[in-house]
């Protein structure tokens, strides 16, 4: 069996807790809880054959009080930007953790994530700045951890980017 | 070979040697990293041309450049020395701690004694006495990634989950290298130890893999070494696969038994001496409650045996001896049958009858209660006589027939055995007319008591006219037997005169003698009339020197009785 680290990094309350308990647990809460520090989760899948153990470093959400650590980073052998249709600002703090990100590790692959699908798109973004700044990833998806749309899909893609 | 190229080419040789040659650098530096690659995967060539001639310039270039060398190595080296060093005082503070703590006590002498009998160092000695643990679960820990290469655990059943362990572990890292670290990348700060409730997990950080495992207990400092060089040899073994690790464990898996020298255990066999100590403290607590029992009853039997000894025994019971044995106070008495009850007496003591053991023998009690006692049960026989008791003699009342008084008196012989003089009859009438048969029957009596009282013998000591105090009761005895032979011989109309003869040994002179004799007899002859004898018929008279053989059988008073028939000048003749 082959294990990969992946984290998911992004703003605060983006949704990646939920994108990964939907996608561990199946389940998906309205409620709100912090993620402090790392949420560390593991999903066994089977892409070509191949058994695969992700471990996945759910990490605290970034602000502008809250710096990115990127130690965390180490070793992963993907990350995941989230960020939320419903806020603008997700966006332009998702590409400075992704810029920060590249810094450290400008070859690790890099997966970009819209998540809060099932609400109404409520940012100001056009589709043509968006998909500009997700030529810049590896792959990019839509989710709902909510309804858990393209949520198994995601991991099913970076599993095969990563193994 | 040559003639073929030298045929083609011609001249134009040359020239195309130097085209190859001007063109060649470009040609090599664009395929020379793939075509070492090659070789060195086709053959392994490469490395055996390289390493020698590395090792050759690297020597040089120490030689000539030592400066920079030690320069550029001195942070790394540095920093893995600082760690050493501290990894050293950590375990030396530790053990001098422990060596302190139990150096000044009468446990350290105990040890230092079972050191020395098994010839082992005393600090080592205290090490195996004191730290106990055990290794539950052992982890290595890919130290780049987080991931789980491989664990051991002693009880498979009960081990964590090692891969989020792992994670977390590798995460909780990362962040102390964050918060505490400063920029220095070389100086980075690391977990090495967390301590739970009952865990401690201890932490040994190498360049590739991270070695953790869970121990519970005092922790020796001998396991930190064995992490230390358990962490050492997984990095030697598994260099290769260390550094190109891509997440695939199956390199990892043949390192079992590497970590297996990690869950040692250094745990104490569990001493039964405090059971040992339980069934002594139970078996001296039982002992001194039988103890305490035996004595209590000891004592008991010792207060009752006392009681008996101190008491006075009702008359015609003898105490002969009162012992303790087997537990009960054994009695032996002797008792007359018209004494009371020996169980009587005992309850009246308030003695438990459990407690005692009784041997009763018969006899025959002499005690004048006694005989008055049994007087008393035989008298009701004659119930026209009454019986009454004054100052210990008998005093008789009422009508009796004379054969009815002949028949009494002799069983009252019998009865008293001449303890109890005869009863006074004064009041006594017999109603019987006297006639020839009764008159023989009184002087019968009369002889009787007339022998008896020459039995009577008073000793005197040498040159003493008084009597002993011991003679009192023999005089009253005297006295009552001269008195009833008066009440006799009134009845039978006969005169009674008593001769008190007083005697002495011939210690002294004839005249003094004749003198002491003549006074012991006057001595008696006053006792009596003191007793209650009329002193009209006691005549007294000094016999001097008794030529006896035995000289004490001379100092005495001894009796005797005339009868006579009365004359008519009674009185004048006395």
């Amino acid at each position: 069996m082959i294990q990969k680290k992946i984290c998911l990094l992004g703003p605060t309350g983006v949704g990646k807790t939920s994108l990964v308990r939907q996608f561990v647990d199946g389940i998906f809460s309205e409620k709100y809880l912090t993620t402090i520090g790392v949420k560390i989760d593991k999903k066994q899948m089977d892409i070509d054959d191949k058994s695969l153990q992700l471990l996945i470093w759910d990490i605290e959400g970034v602000d502008r009080y809250c710096g990115f650590n990127p130690r965390y980073l180490r070793g992963a052998a993907a990350f995941v930007i989230v960020v939320d249709q419903t806020r603008s600002q997700s966006l332009l703090e998702g590409m400075d953790i992704f810029t920060s990100a590249r810094e450290s590790f400008p070859n690790t692959p890099a997966f970009f994530v819209v998540n809060k699908s099932d609400l109404p798109n409520e940012w100001y973004w056009t589709s043509e700045e968006v998909e500009q700044r997700q030529r810049l990833f590896t792959d990019a998806i839509n989710t709902s951890a909510k309804t858990g749309e393209n949520v198994e899909q995601l991991f099913n893609k970076i599993a095969s980017v990563v193994i | 070979m040559d003639d073929v190229r030298a045929l083609i080419l011609g001249d134009d040789e040359k020239r195309i040697e130097q085209v190859v040659r001007r063109n060649a650098k470009d040609s090599v530096s664009e395929v020379v990293s793939e075509a070492l690659i090659e070789r060195e995967n086709k053959d392994g060539s490469v490395n055996k041309v390289l390493v020698p001639l590395i090792e050759k310039s690297l020597h040089r270039s120490v030689e000539t450049n030592s400066d920079k060398i030690v320069g550029a190595l001195y942070p790394l080296v540095g920093s893995l020395i600082r760690k050493a060093v501290s990894a050293f005082l950590v375990e030396f503070v530790e053990r001098t701690n422990t060596l302190i703590e139990h150096s000044l006590s009468f446990k350290s002498l105990r040890w230092r004694y079972k050191a020395w009998r098994a010839g082992i160092k005393y600090a080592d000695y205290v090490a195996s006495q004191i730290y106990q643990y055990q290794v539950h679960q052992v982890f290595v820990i890919h130290r780049e990634t987080g991931t789980l290469l491989n664990s051991v655990s002693l009880d498979p059943e009960k081990s964590k989950d090692g891969d989020l362990v792992s994670s977390m572990l590798v995460a909780m890292n990362d962040f102390v290298a964050d918060a505490f670290s400063d920029n220095n990348q070389a100086d980075e700060t690391e977990i090495g130890e967390i301590r739970t409730g009952d865990f401690t997990l201890l932490i040994k950080i190498g360049p590739q893999a991270i070695l953790v495992t869970a121990v519970t207990g005092n922790i020796s400092p001998s396991i930190r070494e064995q992490l230390q060089i358990t962490l050492e040899d997984f990095h030697r073994y598994y260099q290769l696969p260390l550094l190109n690790y891509n997440g695939d464990n199956t390199p990892f898996l043949s390192s079992d038994s590497l970590l297996q020298d990690c869950l040692s255990s250094a745990l104490k066999k569990p001493t039964k001496k405090k059971k040992r100590f339980g069934i002594a403290t139970l078996i001296i607590f039982i002992l001194v409650i039988l103890l305490g029992y035996l004595s209590f009853v000891r004592m008991h039997l010792s207060l009752t045996a006392s009681r008996i000894s101190q008491a006075t025994p009702p008359p015609g019971i003898v105490l002969i001896s009162n012992e303790i044995e087997q537990g009960k106070v054994a009695i032996s008495v002797l008792r007359d049958t018209a004494a009371d009850s020996l169980i009587s007496w005992l309850s009246s003591l308030d003695i438990d009858l459990e407690d005692v053991r009784i041997q009763e023998t018969p006899f025959i009690s002499q005690s004048t209660d006694i005989i008055i006692r049994k007087v008393s049960q035989w008298i009701t026989r004659y119930p026209s006589m009454v019986f009454t008791v004054q100052d210990n003699n008998l005093v008789l009342s009422g009508e009796i027939s004379q054969p009815q008084w002949q028949a009494f008196i002799a069983q009252y012989k019998q009865i008293t055995a001449d303890v109890l003089p005869l009863p006074d009859i004064t009041a006594l009438t017999i109603t019987d007319p006297v006639d020839i048969d009764q008159q023989d029957a009184l002087m019968a009596v009369a002889r009787d008591l007339s022998a008896k009282l020459s039995t009577y013998v008073l000793p005197f000591e040498v040159n003493q006219i008084t009597l002993a105090d011991e003679y009192t009761t023999t005089v009253s005895h005297i006295a009552q037997n001269i008195n009833n032979l008066q009440n006799i011989a009134d009845k039978l109309d006969l005169d009674l005169n008593i001769f008190i003869l007083g005697a002495s040994d011939n210690s002294g002179t004839v005249a003094k003698n004749e003198i002491v004799s003549q006074g012991r007899a006057k001595y008696v002859k006053q006792a009596l009339a003191d007793a209650g004898v009329d002193p009209t018929i006691l005549y007294n008279k000094g016999l001097g020197e008794l030529d006896f053989s035995h000289e004490n059988a001379s100092r005495v008073v001894f009796l005797h009785a005339l009868l006579t028939e009365k004359i008519e000048h009674e009185g004048t003749g006395r």
